[in-house]
């Protein structure tokens, strides 16, 4: 049997909660986890692209307003500060998409056709030498270097993307998880990811959603039952020490 | 002001008839979770419990009690004689090894199980053709065959009621609707401990991953199976 806490305590963080909630304190080892970034395209966190620009020729730019205010001030600044301190200790970042192989949305599931046709101006990416603009990740955003890019068909990356196979190629087993949209894809990628084992901590302030209220419900919704949550700034001081990193990869056996 | 509304026009996805037998519904309604003396429900209103889960707890026993098993009863009741697939999951029990499980059902798999196995029972009664399916995390699809014995019977659409709307439901219907089953939650058939999360997560399954239907609409959605009688 398991050595975990003993059943009296399961209650304590707000009913069903068994994910110790987040601790200042915690650490993050650089070598086992990774940074997740999900979905930051063209397509749907631009107000000139996709959706963005959808709304805007229907003359209603003002529903899209809390997502692409809260791309532009939170989410794309955060992702860099985490994706930089990730990169200099080589740690593994993946950047995941969401997209359809196809012009006619077939590889897809049918809850996600109209809201692709939405997304890519009527079309999935064929060319994946030369794929849309709705489908490239923003610009100020990444990728950069090594860094990972897995595309997904479905909402949820456990479903539909390699993702489980890089993670546990590369030794991970924690997740540190970003972009958009927190009720959308970040919270059906991290139940999944939860129920298969990884521990999950959501970089609340690198996250977003289509209203600010989706965000903090599908966060409270998580927050204990799936993941900690946590704020950039203590993610990027509980991660290990640039220093340290020499020493543990090579206590590890792997390429310091 | 944009409200949530505005972001439903027109993303909604309608109910689409099927005969039964194309049908499966998946009954999370664990005694332990929704009985008044199931483990659950004893804990969260234990004595050193939280005083401010109380009355969360009634609640959530008042709406499982008054609408929500009866309803999902009378609903897989018809299910079967139309000739659908009802899929009952379970959690826990005497024997069960609680380090093979997902760590996010651990604590509560060892709760179901402290009392000789009748409350990690469902108290929607298994009939011989139900599916049973043992949990090994919160969605029912993760760890267990059920993708795979769904898919052998050409099942098509996924049907979820029960406890707790963001929690297993929610798991549940949304690897369906990533599986590209038609995924279907029961509008008068779930309940979560805390209102907010049970809306959000109604709301997010209607706006993302399918439709929200009441027991009444799904009986005029589902055929009886023509083979049957």
């Amino acid at each position: 049997m398991s050595d975990d806490p003993p059943v009296p305590n399961w209650y304590e963080h707000d009913g069903l909660r068994p994910i110790p909630p987040w601790n200042p304190d915690d650490q993050l080892d650089a070598v086992t986890t990774a940074l997740v970034v999900i979905d930051v395209q063209y397509g749907n966190a631009s107000p000139d692209h996709g959706i963005g620009k959808r709304m805007r020729d229907e003359g209603r730019s003002e529903v899209g307003h809390e997502r692409f205010t809260r791309v532009a001030t939170r989410v794309v600044p955060n992702v860099n500060r985490l994706a930089e301190a990730f990169r200099q200790r080589e740690s593994l970042v993946v950047y995941l998409t969401i997209n359809s192989l196809r012009h006619d949305f077939r590889d897809i599931p049918r809850n996600r056709r109209r809201l692709a046709g939405w997304r890519h101006g009527g079309t999935g990416m064929t060319d994946l030498s030369a794929p849309p603009k709705e489908h490239q990740i923003l610009d100020d955003l990444g990728p950069r270097g090594d860094d990972v890019v897995l595309n997904k068909t479905t909402i949820g990356a456990f479903t539909s993307s390699n993702l489980p196979s890089v993670l546990r190629s590369a030794g991970i087993q924690t997740m540190v998880v970003s972009g958009v949209s927190t009720n959308s894809c970040i919270e059906s990628t991290v139940r999944g990811a939860a129920d298969m084992g990884f521990r999950v901590v959501i970089a609340e302030d690198a996250c977003g959603a289509a209203m600010q209220a989706f965000h903090e419900e599908a966060i409270a919704t998580m927050n204990g039952q799936f993941a900690a949550v946590a704020p950039t700034t203590e993610i990027l001081a509980a991660l290990s020490p640039i220093e340290q990193l020499h020493d543990s990869r090579a206590e590890r056996g792997l390429h310091a | 002001m944009p409200n949530a509304s505005d972001y439903l026009a027109g993303l909604g996805a309608s109910l689409e008839g099927l005969p039964a037998a194309q049908v499966a519904v998946i009954v999370e309604l664990p005694f332990g979770l929704v009985h008044p003396e199931g483990a659950v429900n004893r804990a969260l209103l234990a004595e050193g419990a939280p005083e401010r889960l109380a009355p969360a707890v009634s609640d959530f026993l008042e709406v499982v009690g008054a609408r929500v098993v009866p309803q999902v009863r009378a609903f897989v009741e018809a299910v079967r004689e139309r000739g659908g697939t009802v899929v009952i999951p379970t959690l826990g029990g005497p024997q069960i090894d609680t380090a093979l499980l997902a760590p996010t059902v651990r604590s509560l798999a060892r709760l179901l199980s402290t009392d000789a196995g009748m409350h990690a029972a469902s108290v929607v009664a298994v009939e011989p053709d139900d599916v049973r399916i043992t949990r090994t995390a919160v969605s029912a699809f993760t760890g267990t065959p059920l993708d795979m014995m769904l898919r052998s019977r050409s099942i098509d659409m996924v049907i979820t009621a029960g406890v707790y709307t963001d929690g297993a439901v929610s798991s549940t219907a949304r690897d369906a609707a990533d599986f590209n089953y038609q995924s279907v939650v029961v509008a008068d058939g779930c309940a979560g401990l805390d209102p907010v999360r049970h809306q959000a997560s109604m709301r997010n399954h209607e706006r993302l991953f399918g439709p929200v239907a009441s027991v009444a609409q799904l009986l005029t959605t589902i055929t009886a199976d023509a083979s049957r009688g």
